[in-house]
This record gives C-alpha cells, sequence and structure tokens, in this order.
C-alpha cells in the first residue's frame, strides 16, 4: 500500500512540475476584467455559499466553519515606481482569501428515513422528543429536526499584494507583503429556513466593497471607496429542483434553475440505484455584460467615440444564457467521476474591443472531466486525490493570456484532500482550470496554490 | 410540587441557555464569516505591513518616527530598514538600525534606544547622500526556548546579542516612508 501511495504521490508531483515549468518568464502586463466585474464576483460568492450549504445539509449538520487561502503567481503589472518616478513592469500576487461560516438551529420536528422518499413515505412524521423524568434527560439541540433556521456569513477578498525581501544582518531576512491597487470585498449575510425533506429557502444580502490601500502598502478597512448592495434569494423543492436568483435594485442580474434528475426520478418511480449516473441539468441567465470599462466586449455596437468608450446614455447590457449538463458517477464507492458541458448564447450581439468585430459566439462555453480518488474507502475518513482537465472560453481570455489570441484555453488542476468526521483540509495546484476561470479570467496562463481547511458538526 | 418547580428551572435554564447559543454563534458567524478576517488572516501569514510611519531627512539625519508600540514581555525591540538601492520604491530592503550591531553595512547605526518599548523615534546618521530611499520599521519579538530544560518551549531566552541573532523574528512590520536625500 505504501508503494502505492508514493507512486500516486510522484505523478502527482510530477504533473505540478509540469505545470510549473510552464509557467512564462515574462508575462504580460495585466488588465483587471473579472475582478472589477461585482455581478462576476457576486456569483463566486454565491456559489460557495451554496456549496457550503449543500455540504452542511447532505451530512445533516448544524454548524461549518472554512477558509480557504489561494494565491495566483506571476501578475506583472505596470506599476508607477515614487522612486524613479517611472512606469514599470513590477510583479505581485493576486490574493484571493474566501470564509464562510453558517450556524443552524434545529427548532422543532424529528423525521424517520434515510432519504427524502422515504421521509414522504413516512410522512415525515413527528416523533416526540423523549423526556425521561427519572434522569431528567431531554434530547440534545443537536438531533435532527424538520424545521432548521441557519444563518451564514460568507466573505471573498481579492487583491494584489506586492512582496519585499529584507535583510536583518546576522539576524536573518524575512519578507513583508504590501497591497496594491483596488482591494475588493464581497460579503453574504444570509438567513436560511429549511424544512426537510420538503424545501429550503435563503434570502441574504451581498455587500460588493471596493477599498483603496495607501501609497505605503497599508489599508484601513473602514475607508470605503465604493460600496453596493445586492439582493439574493434562493430555494430548492423536494432535493431535486433549484431556482435562485439575485439583483441590485429592482434589476434582476442572475437567474438559475436546476433539476436534479436523480433525486426527481427517485421521488416518482423509486431509487434508480447507485449504478445510474447522477444527472444535473442547469440553467442559467447572467447580465454579465454591461458596456463597463473592464469588459472585453461591447453591446451590440461600437462606441461613438472609440478613445473615451460609451457614456452612461450609451451603455447598454447583455445576459449570457448557459444550460449546463453535469453526470457524475461513482465506482466501487471510492472512485468519482464528473463530466461537465455548458452551452452558451448572448442575449444580443457582442462585439470584441480588442478586434472591433463581432464576437463569434461558439455553442460550447465550458467543459471538464474530473477524477476524485478515496484511498481509504472508509466511511468517515477521506483521503482523496483528485485530478481535473479542462476547456473553457471567455472573451476575456485573449486579453489575459500570456501567447495566442484563442478565445478557449485548457487547462487543469491537482489536489489532495484528508477529511474526517469534524474537519478537513484540501491543497491544490491549478492552471486555467474552468472552474476557477469562471471565477477570474485574469488567472489565464498563471499558476495557483491553494490551500483550504473546514471546520463542521 | 418541587419536582414539577425543578423542571420548570430547568427548562427555563435551558432556553436561556438557548438563546445565549444562538446569540453566540451568531456573533461568532459575522465575525469569522467575512472577507475581512480572512484578508486578516493571510495577512499575518504573509507578513503584511501594518501600520504607517513617517520619514524626513532634516539636512543632517534621516528622522524616522512611529507610533504603532511593541509590548509584554516578547518584545525585543525596534528595527529600521531601508531600500538597498536608490531610486527604487520596489527594491529590497536592509537593516539600518537595531539595538545589538548585527549589519556590518555602511549604512548600519546600533541604537540601544531601539530596546524600549516607548521608543518611537530613529535618527540615522550613516544614510546615503543622494537619492530617493525608502524606510520601514519592524517589530521585534522573542521566540520562546527550552531554557529549564523541561521539555517544553515557554521561556523567554536571555537578553543578549547572541540570542537576539538568533531568537527573533519580526513580528509586525509598517508601510514604507519615502525619503529624498
Amino acid at each position: 500500500m505504501r508503494i502505492h501511495i508514493h507512486r500516486v504521490l510522484q505523478l502527482l508531483l510530477l504533473i505540478l512540475i509540469i505545470l510549473t515549468s510552464a509557467v512564462p518568464l515574462f508575462p504580460e502586463v495585466y488588465e483587471a476584467s473579472t475582478l472589477h466585474n461585482a455581478v462576476s464576483r457576486s456569483e463566486t460568492v454565491l456559489n460557495l455559499f451554496y456549496h457550503r450549504w449543500g455540504q452542511m445539509e447532505s451530512r445533516e449538520q448544524y454548524f461549518d466553519t472554512y477558509l480557504k487561502l489561494n494565491w495566483v503567481k506571476d501578475f506583472n503589472i505596470n506599476t508607477y515606481n515614487s522612486g524613479s518616478d517611472e512606469y514599470e513592469p513590477v510583479e505581485m500576487t493576486l490574493v484571493r482569501t474566501y470564509s464562510s461560516m453558517t450556524v443552524s438551529f434545529p427548532l422543532t420536528g424529528t423525521y424517520r428515513g434515510k432519504n427524502s422518499r422515504q421521509r414522504l413515505e413516512d410522512g415525515a412524521a413527528y416523533i416526540p422528543p423523549k423526556v425521561d423524568e427519572d434522569t431528567e434527560t431531554r434530547e440534545t439541540l443537536f438531533n435532527p429536526r424538520n424545521l432548521v433556521f441557519g444563518f451564514t456569513a460568507t466573505g471573498f477578498h481579492y487583491g494584489l499584494t506586492r512582496k519585499a525581501e529584507i535583510d536583518r544582518g546576522s539576524a536573518g531576512s524575512t519578507t513583508v507583503t504590501d497591497y496594491k491597487y483596488t482591494q475588493f470585498f464581497d460579503d453574504i449575510f444570509a438567513a436560511t429556513l429549511l424544512y426537510r425533506p420538503y424545501f429550503n429557502i435563503h434570502g441574504g444580502i451581498i455587500i460588493n466593497n471596493q477599498i483603496e490601500p495607501n501609497d505605503d502598502g497599508t489599508m484601513d478597512y473602514t475607508e470605503s471607496a465604493q460600496m453596493r448592495k445586492r439582493y439574493f434569494v434562493a430555494s430548492n423543492l423536494f432535493s431535486f429542483m433549484d431556482v435562485n436568483t439575485a439583483g441590485i435594485g429592482d434589476r434582476m442580474e442572475r437567474f438559475v434553475f436546476a433539476l436534479h434528475i436523480n433525486p426527481f426520478v427517485s421521488l416518482l418511480f423509486g431509487d434508480p440505484g447507485p449504478l445510474v449516473p447522477q444527472l444535473t441539468i442547469t440553467y442559467r441567465l447572467l447580465r454579465l455584460y454591461n458596456d463597463e470599462e473592464y469588459d472585453a466586449v461591447w453591446v451590440q455596437e461600437l462606441p461613438e467615440d472609440p478613445v473615451a468608450g460609451k457614456s452612461e446614455e450609451e451603455k447598454k447590457e447583455a445576459s449570457l444564457h448557459t444550460v449546463s449538463f453535469l453526470v457524475t458517477r461513482t465506482f466501487a464507492e471510492r472512485a468519482k467521476f464528473s463530466l461537465f458541458i455548458e452551452t452558451q448564447k448572448p442575449g444580443k450581439k457582442l462585439i470584441d474591443k480588442r478586434t472591433d468585430e463581432t464576437l463569434p459566439f461558439p455553442v460550447a462555453r465550458e467543459m471538464y472531466a474530473r477524477a476524485d480518488l478515496d484511498y481509504f474507502k472508509q466511511k468517515d475518513i477521506d483521503l482523496l486525490f483528485s485530478l481535473g482537465v479542462s476547456r473553457f472560453w471567455d472573451p476575456a481570455i485573449p486579453v489575459h493570456r500570456e501567447s495566442g489570441q484563442d478565445y478557449w484555453i485548457f487547462g487543469g488542476f491537482i489536489g489532495m484532500s484528508f477529511n474526517i468526521p469534524w474537519c478537513g483540509i484540501e491543497l491544490k495546484a491549478i492552471k486555467n482550470y474552468s472552474q476557477e476561470l469562471r471565477k477570474l479570467t485574469e488567472s489565464a496562463d498563471k499558476l495557483a496554490f491553494e490551500g483550504s481547511l473546514y471546520i463542521r458538526f | 410540587m418541587k419536582r414539577v418547580m425543578t423542571m420548570k428551572r430547568i427548562h427555563t435554564s435551558s432556553k436561556i441557555l438557548s438563546a445565549l447559543y444562538v446569540v453566540l454563534l451568531f456573533t461568532i458567524s459575522t465575525t469569522t464569516g467575512c472577507s475581512y478576517v480572512s484578508d486578516a488572516i493571510e495577512g499575518v501569514l504573509t507578513k503584511r505591513a501594518g501600520f504607517s510611519i513617517d520619514a524626513y531627512y532634516d539636512g543632517d539625519n534621516v528622522i524616522v518616527s512611529w507610533s504603532e508600540s511593541g509590548s509584554g514581555n516578547g518584545f525585543a525591540g525596534y528595527e529600521v530598514y531601508m531600500t538597498e538601492e536608490p531610486d527604487n520604491e520596489f527594491a529590497d530592503y536592509i537593516v539600518v538600525g537595531a539595538r545589538y550591531g548585527i549589519s556590518l553595512d555602511d549604512y548600519f547605526n546600533s541604537d540601544s534606544t531601539l530596546e524600549y518599548s516607548h521608543t518611537l523615534t530613529f535618527e540615522h546618521s550613516s544614510h546615503p547622500t543622494t537619492g530617493v530611499y525608502f524606510y520601514r520599521v519592524g517589530i521585534i519579538s522573542w521566540e520562546k526556548i527550552d531554557a529549564d530544560g523541561d521539555g517544553e518551549k515557554d521561556d523567554y531566552p536571555p537578553d543578549e546579542p547572541d540570542y537576539y541573532i538568533s531568537t527573533t523574528s519580526v513580528s509586525q512590520i509598517s508601510g514604507s516612508a519615502r525619503v529624498e536625500l
């Protein structure tokens, strides 16, 4: 067995070396796009929120705290040097930190059954809590109950930092990092009502905050340069249907409708069994293109003044409609394979800012395949080795990639995670993997490292 | 009757505890689940510049001053750093001021007052003659050692130069301050 672990680690190391060696020595100067797009960033923070709630709900847990630190290297930024009074390329790191904490409170009702169908057949019957008057013991707060109220705070920080070395003489050396350029802080504060197994509903506020750091590299969290509030509502019915929406004021920016086919079939006809792959179909609408300076495309027409761009009156918005299919299948309880395909269609004609020509939107936006292998094959302990490859299309890819002009890019990741019932850690090396490019197109052709830690019960 | 009263008290206590539990978890979740906390954690790991300093040239010396002070038994002193080359904001730094002679560089000044937490100024006399330079201040902490041989690293080392060199680290570091000479 040791030999097998050794071989797997060798393979992971080899892939990591190949990925690392592919990093170019002289990357292009950075231009922001999705980093400044609050719609895109809100999508990212919402996805983390749904992911953490999904984890908690599937395990019927009541507390979850999660921290993820992600460093994307090789951002070469044309930056003003106040020592030489000139602009010059300066190497920086894009830091992304995510944290989330969910607490929920089981209010009332208990239930039987291992899944939704069994619970519905049993009528989710209320079983009175046991009270033993002799010992004066009652059920604990964490016994499973039908009606659960939860509260979640989830936050993302994105920002560039620069590192400097400090020589302390004979006392050694150290480093310091400075904030550089706008720092983005996106937070969700949400309340959840869950009534097993019938529905859940989330509602909350997304606060998009931007802070400009001081010239000396420090920053004051209280000095906001721009703050916007968005709202979202999300629901799931009978574990098979998701309906999510988010917007700002009375303007809807995001709408998602998803069907989880297997729970739906299970509800109607009974459990199809573990041999049948899990299928999820999702329709998504995102008002992604808004004729902003950071967008890679113009909506419908070119601006009258190409240098100044579009005035507020000229600006238009366009939605991106996507339909995706996710198929997962688990083999021998230890190997899980996932295949994802997303198709796309823009709501209006889009013009590439680089070429001034109409953008030829292909049908396929994203494809990925990933494999997760559980080494231990035990119920309570996971040692997962993961590998994924992908192809991603986006108008901003040629803006950020180091070489080539194509809108699509191939990528992948390797990772490992170790989970026990109360906590877990995850390590990843990523380059051009589609799930990361969705969050941040600027990371194209750049190697990212990521560490995650969570505690839950 | 007494038993019923006891049960009621237990239930009332249970409700109060439940309410406290909700308030406590709500508070924890709002404070720790936000983007600023995760950024602060990353900032500690990568030693983010945490406070501002002032620096100017008075025609004779470079005067560096700060208001963030070190404290506690772990405080080992202040160190002052300067960019190693002129006219480059993004250059690396060298130490130019410390309580012990930890550098042989021509620009280094040993200053025993930097051992005191109430010292908030440093005069750099051995500075370069021309050019734009950037300064930073570091707050230095002792690392604990096993001085009493009990197998636990829970003792501060003796306040001596050799220990300063081998068992101190930078606990906080300032942003940069520009000085034109």
